[in-house]
């Protein structure tokens, strides 16, 4: 008894058209190839001195953690003792969290303190001219 | 070493910003994700006295098209007011690399010297194997990678053309089906056989190399090898006849690498770090450049 899965038993149109259909399948048969990947040597050298941080609009602070550090960022503005370093903490943390008012306040001083106050000032780009400088 | 940068919303500094600080770190980097991939229009850096370079960059692997800003040499403070209508909302990544004193520091842009170097190593490896090299291989960095965050390696990207013989005794092809899983094409004759009997295989040959410091001498060596090997029935067959050739040439490319460090032999280094793209100019405030234009190696003395 003849298998009619068996495409050796199987008529010659159903052949032809099975043996094109066939050969598609053969086509897509390998898709998504991957890059192989393989360590060659290990590292015997000190890491190197790195820091980073995925960053998304999304507050990242639960409640009550973005007033804490707006405070302490305008204690750091305010008395005058607070580092550069202390600052930048600070506000990295909450220029992504605020809006209106409170934002454009905070931000005014934090930029006078991080960068010289006449370079944001006076280096306006006219709209759409590319526009590079430096002090 | 402290190097301040921020990118803002809009071009002249204005809406929502993101501020860094390189802080103790040679590098710092940034990925912007969400609502904050391909927002920025306009940067800012200050070095506060010190040297350093900022990158934003096209993609989210410090790779694509970059602007860089650059302090600490002729200006103490720079930006870019609006970086222009082609690179407009674009940004997907940034770098900041702390340098050292000018004084410490002997910069090597690495593409005129690895280059021809490799070609010929590579070129005798496979001379007179069904593997060729299809062009000159490109050089970038690659920074913090997921298969080793915690690095910045030199990426040689050699592309190759594998030619693949089909053996003469295949009489049927075993291939997966949908309806009858696996199943058999019988090759009809001998012409048929005969075009299927070569093929052209596309494939990506990748050297991660990293430099490092040991007791004050200046090192090299191959870390990571990637191969990608185009989609096809004999995909296999080439990456198992591949792979091994090319981990058995990663010692020579290593071996290169120690050799031409030679000339640094006489020397005691601090510290070495990768700089993307040709060697900045730090009399001027910023560039524009691609990542793979070239790599800057930086040694610095002890």
């Amino acid at each position: 008894m003849s298998d009619c899965n068996d495409p050796k038993h199987r008529p010659d149109g159903n052949t032809d058209r099975r043996r094109d259909a066939i050969l598609q399948a053969l086509l897509l048969q390998r898709s998504g190839a991957v890059e192989h990947r393989e360590r060659i040597s290990h590292s015997e050298a000190a890491p190197a001195s790195v820091g980073g941080a995925f960053l998304s609009m999304l507050p990242l602070a639960g409640p009550g953690m973005v007033e804490h550090a707006v405070q302490e960022l305008r204690e750091h503005l305010q008395n005058g003792s607070g580092s550069i370093d202390d600052i930048c903490q600070s506000w990295s943390a909450v220029e992504r969290c605020l809006c209106g008012a409170e934002l454009e306040e905070l931000r005014s001083q934090v930029f006078r303190r991080l960068y010289p106050e006449e370079a944001l000032g006076t280096c306006h780009a006219r709209h759409g001219d590319v526009a590079l400088g430096g002090r | 070493m402290a190097i301040i940068s921020t990118l803002f919303e809009h071009a002249n500094f204005a809406g929502a910003s993101s501020t860094s600080n390189s802080a103790s770190f040679r590098y710092y980097w940034n990925r912007y994700t969400g609502s904050q991939n391909d927002l920025y229009s306009s940067m800012m850096a200050n070095g506060g006295g010190d040297r350093g370079n900022v990158y934003a960059f096209e993609h989210i692997d410090f790779s694509g098209r970059y602007a860089s800003l650059n302090v600490g040499g002729a200006y103490n403070t720079a930006w870019w007011s609006y970086f222009g209508d082609d690179f407009n909302d674009q940004v997907s990544s940034s770098l900041i690399v702390a340098r050292s004193p000018v004084q410490l520091e002997t910069e090597v842009a690495l593409r005129a010297q690895v280059v021809p170097r490799f070609s010929s190593i590579f070129d005798a490896k496979t001379f007179g194997k069904p593997v060729s090299r299809k062009g000159d291989p490109r050089l970038y960095a690659t920074y913090f990678p997921s298969y080793d965050r915690n690095s910045a390696l030199l990426t040689i990207d050699q592309k190759l053309n594998v030619k693949v013989r089909i053996p003469l005794k295949i009489e049927e092809l075993p291939v997966w089906t949908p309806w009858s899983k696996w199943d058999t094409i019988d090759i009809p004759d001998i012409d048929t056989l005969e075009k299927l009997r070569w093929s052209d295989y596309e494939a990506t040959v990748r050297y991660d190399v990293e430099f490092f410091v040991i007791d004050g001498k200046l090192q090299a060596a191959a870390r990571w090898l990637r191969l990608h090997v185009e989609d096809g029935l004999l995909h296999d067959r080439v990456y198992e006849d591949l792979f091994p050739q090319l981990m058995d040439a990663a010692q020579s490319v290593t071996d290169a690498f120690q050799s031409a460090l030679a000339l640094f032999a006489m020397g005691r280094f601090s510290d070495v770090y990768l700089l993307p793209g040709r060697p900045p100019s730090m009399n001027l405030a910023g560039e524009n450049g691609s990542y793979d234009d070239d790599v800057t190696l930086v040694i610095v003395r002890a």
